[in-house]
């Protein structure tokens, strides 16, 4: 269990960060991802209300690593070798959201200390780049959609991205890519 | 035009984000290199799941969301 403030200012800059996000989702009427959000803040927002008590589990998930890399490669070649956005497509991606919900409610051990200087000026350069590139992409979708005439003129990620994705090399590095993420995300490497 | 412009500026970020996590592996003890800044991060449940979920949403918007 976590034994921070309840309402820490990181917990709610977090906070109002995920809700921007449910908001934006549902203003531009994608109702999955803006209720994927919703579920998201509501369900921290319990556990915070309930002090971090919320048990999924008795102990943290520890399998060995080639049971995990053996899951991811199942996983990736369902998601580069289905038909994109099919059944098995999203069977995959529910799969591989539950499983990283559960192993994601245990913190993982820290990898070493670095000065307190260092860690926030990471933080202020990597916040700056995080709300840069949601402002310049929430911009090309606001003038590509309410601009009349200018569809094209200013692409966003997903615009960029779909040729690439329809293709099944860069499709594969695609989904390569977002696993490695996940698994230093989850910090996997450093299990057993 | 503007369809490069906007282009360039996604180029620029992701260029800025890789120069500064060179520059952080380079001088850990100047600027925390990635994985440090997201140990700390993570240490709470909320921002841990946070980050986590963004990460799973990215993979599900451009993997199986359609392109609004």
């Amino acid at each position: 269990m976590t034994h921070s403030p309840m309402w820490s200012r990181r917990v709610v800059l977090w906070l109002g960060v995920l809700t921007i996000m449910a908001v934006f989702q549902l203003w531009r009427g994608a109702w999955v991802d803006g209720g994927i959000f919703v579920v998201l803040v509501a369900v921290l927002i319990i556990d915070r209300l309930t002090h971090g008590r919320i048990r999924i589990l008795r102990r943290p998930i520890n399998p060995p690593k080639w049971v995990i890399y053996a899951a991811l490669g199942v996983l990736g070649t369902v998601l580069v070798f289905t038909p994109r956005a099919g059944t098995w497509d999203l069977v995959a991606l529910v799969l591989i959201g539950v499983v990283v919900l559960v192993v994601a409610w245990v913190p993982t051990p820290k990898r070493r200390e670095l000065p307190d200087e260092a860690h926030r000026r990471s933080s202020a350069w990597w916040t700056a780049f995080g709300v840069a590139f949601c402002v310049w992409e929430a911009c090309a979708y606001i003038f590509s959609t309410r601009i009349p005439g200018l569809e094209d003129a200013f692409p966003t990620v997903s615009v960029l991205l779909d040729p690439v994705l329809s293709w099944t090399p860069s499709r594969a590095a695609f989904v390569a890519l977002w696993l490695w993420g996940g698994v230093i995300l989850l910090r996997i490497r450093s299990r057993r | 035009m503007t369809y490069w412009i906007t282009v360039v500026g996604y180029l620029a970020i992701i260029v800025g984000m890789v120069v500064t996590e060179i520059r952080a592996r380079s001088n850990p003890f100047q600027i925390a290199p990635l994985e440090d800044m997201l140990d700390r991060v993570m240490a709470t449940r909320t921002t841990r799941l946070g980050l986590i979920a963004a990460w799973w949403w990215f993979g599900w918007h451009f993997l199986f969301g359609p392109t609004l």
